[in-house]
């Protein structure tokens, strides 16, 4: 279920009223158990929407990380702990190479084989990929590291458990959760908080603009220019492509935003992931403030294990390089990921090189760096959207090929993407000013009705009604 | 329960005012198209009206007398409701011609009724002005709650925006220069219309039910085209533009069948379905002639003239 299609909106305000109809209803008895299976059996329905049968693969990597954790925690010896924690790791990548890189890997071996003379075809495995696979498999196994470390207590209860691993609003693009942090709210019996709540609602609202007004308005243009490359030159490539800069942005920040406020309303926070990523100043800030859960994600479990960087200089490269190679196959099983991360983490050890990872800089030449880290940032994003390397060369070197300017039937659409990106500025300039906390626009009218019609407003004039796909949903 | 009912209606009271902010700007938006001037050249007196086939297909440049005001990617219902006003605007005008070829007809293909309408106001954004409601096939898009959002969305409604004729508003000639007739995947190829018409019914000849049972809103603005024409005493012609290697679309029995029972005798056709071009460079894809087809098909009909059938000289010449 997408949370841009109508059925969500049967479905997400009736699950509202269960959660806290029965608390308030059933006063005095203690339903929180209750309330968590009905929020399961809610999270379980939400992902078979898509494909009934991939809820098996939910359903595996959730028992086999539920019972190594358990293994774990009576484990005696240190060497045993680790051997379940093996286990869960090879099992849950086991499920995620089958479904995700096993074509691409495939393909690659074959070509490999192919090119010294060995003509041997690789079997295909042809399945649709599960959407959100590598969030619930990395959010699994977040959790197991985590017991096999003693930084999380083991948890009992399968349905609390079960209820982590799939619980529907960040289910298939995340944010990737710790157990340190959800695991422990589905075990709070917290009351209805009206602030909360209205916080959340506000979020969603913000999501929604940015998926509707930014992401599918913008996809028009980007989809007409980069489905047909050869047909497109110059400023319109570029034109396509600062595009795509901002749908991948409003796509993946509308869907986490949407996420966090539905968590909101149903009583639980989660993490930010997204902090206003285009006012970054360099690209090691700017893995700071974009796809944090992940960020953080690799840094804990990939990063500071293979050393971080209290290790030598030529180490700290290394660990930095390995753990954007890895970021990148995690996005897709595709050359152009690979590359898209292995150069990110070549920048970021220029920048360290540079010391540009830890300079404060003056406003003239903040403003210099945050255009030069987004000019970065728009190539990037260009491989990220190719289908292929070649592509992607094509489309980078038409960039800076420059013509007559040819917007041709997307031209509205720009207009409107145009409007809603000075809104999305305004917005995120007001908070990176920190000029948000002026005490009008914190005024309970402003605030709680002004700025949420303002948005509805918005919505309705500027959306796109589509129901275009979320893109990390492939993730 | 008393905080839960509190947050209720603050959003409720978001939504519904947010909603109502929506509506005005609309009607606002609504009140502006009335503006729009539908008045041709004097030496206009034949117009082409129909989808992109015929927006495609014919190159008005090439004509004095006539004008091509058909509209990519919608059917005829774009057009039909503002047909009495151009008709009332533009006195000059004698012939009407409908585009109505069988394509239109099988756009319901592949087991599945197009949910007619919807791409119109999610896509091509064209306002609801310019359609008329009796003609709208209503049982569809109630059917479908994506319609209800799209009425919401003013973008149907081309915001922002002061266009006063009907060139602006993209009725007219369309000239593409693209030649992608072999680079189509399947799904906009000929194949996904006959391979899933075989699978569901077992044959590809699509018969006068199945066309009755798909088509209808499409056919009914044909008709109504017509009666509005004779209202105004302008020839209404059924118009068929050539169409790359029509016979392996289907054979003309179903489609015949149906002509027979819904139209009249006294109906002319102009029928240039297999008219045949040098290669296949003049189309653009299996659907569109390309500029240089659309080029070469209007200079040899303003050069030999529009042939015309009767309704029954036209069933003849195709067996029936």
């Amino acid at each position: 279920m997408l949370f841009n299609s109508y059925a969500f909106l049967f479905f997400f305000p009736l699950n509202v009223l269960v959660y806290w109809g029965i608390k308030y209803v059933m006063k005095g008895r203690n339903t929180l158990r209750f309330r968590n299976i009905l929020l399961l059996i809610a999270s379980y329905y939400f992902y078979m929407c898509w494909q009934p049968k991939y809820v098996l693969l939910l359903f595996f990597s959730t028992c086999v990380t539920y019972v190594s954790a358990l293994l774990m925690n009576k484990s005696t010896t240190q060497k045993k702990k680790k051997l379940w924690l093996v286990v869960a790791i090879v099992l849950n990548l086991l499920v995620l190479f089958l479904y995700k890189y096993y074509g691409f890997i495939g393909g690659v071996i074959s070509t490999l084989l192919s090119s010294i003379g060995l003509l041997i075809k690789i079997p295909g495995f042809d399945v649709l990929l599960p959407v959100g696979i590598s969030f619930y498999i990395f959010q699994a196994l977040g959790y197991s590291i985590d017991v096999y470390r003693g930084d999380t207590e083991v948890e009992k209860d399968f349905f609390t458990y079960a209820l982590f691993v799939s619980f529907f609003p960040q289910l298939v693009a995340g944010p990737i959760e710790r157990s340190t942090n959800l695991l422990r709210q589905f075990k709070e019996d917290r009351g209805f908080d009206y602030d909360f709540a209205i916080s959340g609602f506000k979020l969603m609202l913000w999501g929604y603009f940015l998926k509707l007004c930014i992401a599918d308005r913008a996809s028009i243009y980007v989809d007409a220019v980069f489905n047909n490359i050869n047909s497109h030159e110059g400023y319109s490539t570029l034109i396509a492509s600062i595009m795509f800069t901002l749908q991948i942005y409003g796509d993946f920040a509308g869907y986490t935003f949407i996420a966090i406020g539905c968590a909101r309303i149903l009583g639980f926070s989660l993490h930010d992931n997204f902090r206003r990523p285009y006012f970054s100043v360099s690209i090691t800030d700017f893995w700071r403030r974009w796809h944090i859960s992940l960020s953080t994600w690799f840094r804990d479990y990939v990063y500071f294990p293979l050393g971080g960087s209290r290790t030598t200089k030529g180490k700290t490269y290394r660990n930095l390089l390995i753990t954007f190679l890895v970021s990148g196959i995690w996005h897709g099983a595709n050359w152009t990921f690979v590359l898209w991360g292995a150069i990110h983490g070549i920048l970021q050890c220029i920048e360290r090189i540079l010391g540009w990872n830890k300079k404060c800089w003056n406003f003239g030449l903040k403003i210099l760096h945050i255009l030069l880290t987004l000019s970065v940032v728009n190539i990037m994003w260009v491989l990220f959207r190719a289908d292929s390397v070649a592509v992607a060369g094509k489309a980078i070197v038409q960039m800076f090929t420059f013509s007559d300017i040819t917007l041709g039937a997307g031209r509205l659409s720009l207009i409107f993407t145009a409007i809603a990106t000075m809104v999305l500025f305004t917005k995120e300039l007001m908070e990176e000013c920190k000029l948000n906390d002026a005490k009008i626009l914190n005024n309970v009218f402003v605030s709680n009705y002004l700025k949420p019609i303002f948005l509805i407003f918005c919505i309705g004039v500027l959306g796109c009604f589509d129901g275009g796909q979320f893109i990390y949903f492939q993730f | 329960m008393i905080i839960v009912r509190k947050f209720v209606l603050n959003i409720l009271t978001v939504i519904i005012v947010g909603c109502l902010c929506i509506c005005g700007f609309t009607w606002v938006d609504i009140h502006n198209l009335k503006r729009v001037d539908f008045s041709l050249p004097a030496e206009k007196h034949i117009v082409v009206i129909g989808p992109s086939t015929s927006a495609n297909a014919i190159d008005d440049t090439k004509f004095t007398s006539l004008k091509n005001m058909s509209r990519i990617a919608t059917e005829l219902t774009a057009i039909v409701s503002i047909l009495p006003r151009v008709l009332e605007q533009n006195m000059q005008i004698d012939t009407v011609l409908i585009h109505h070829d069988r394509f239109e007809y099988l756009y319901g293909a592949n087991g599945k009724p197009k949910l007619f309408g919807r791409h119109l106001f999610f896509r091509e954004r064209i306002p609801f002005y310019f359609y008329d409601p009796t003609i709208i096939y209503w049982g569809h898009m109630l059917r479908n709650v994506d319609f209800y959002a799209s009425i919401l969305n003013p973008d149907c409604y081309r915001i922002f925006s002061n266009w006063k004729t009907m060139d602006d508003w993209g009725f007219g000639y369309y000239g593409d220069d693209k030649c992608v007739l072999h680079d189509e995947n399947e799904e906009w190829s000929d194949f996904w219309y006959d391979s899933a018409y075989l699978e569901k019914y077992g044959t590809n000849v699509y018969t006068k039910e199945w066309i009755e049972e798909n088509c209808i809103p499409t056919d009914y603005a044909a008709r109504k085209a017509i009666e509005i024409c004779k209202e105004h005493n302008v020839v209404p012609v059924l118009f068929f533009t050539p169409l790359y290697q029509y016979d392996r679309w289907c054979t003309w029995e179903g489609y015949c069948d149906y002509v027979k029972s819904y139209y009249d005798n006294d109906i002319l056709v102009a029928d240039y379905e297999d008219f045949q071009f040098p290669d296949d460079s003049y189309y653009r894809d299996v659907h569109h002639l390309n500029s240089k087809g659309a080029a070469y098909f209007s200079e040899y009909l303003s050069k030999n003239g529009i042939k015309k059938y009767t309704m029954d000289e036209w069933l003849k010449l195709k067996g029936f």
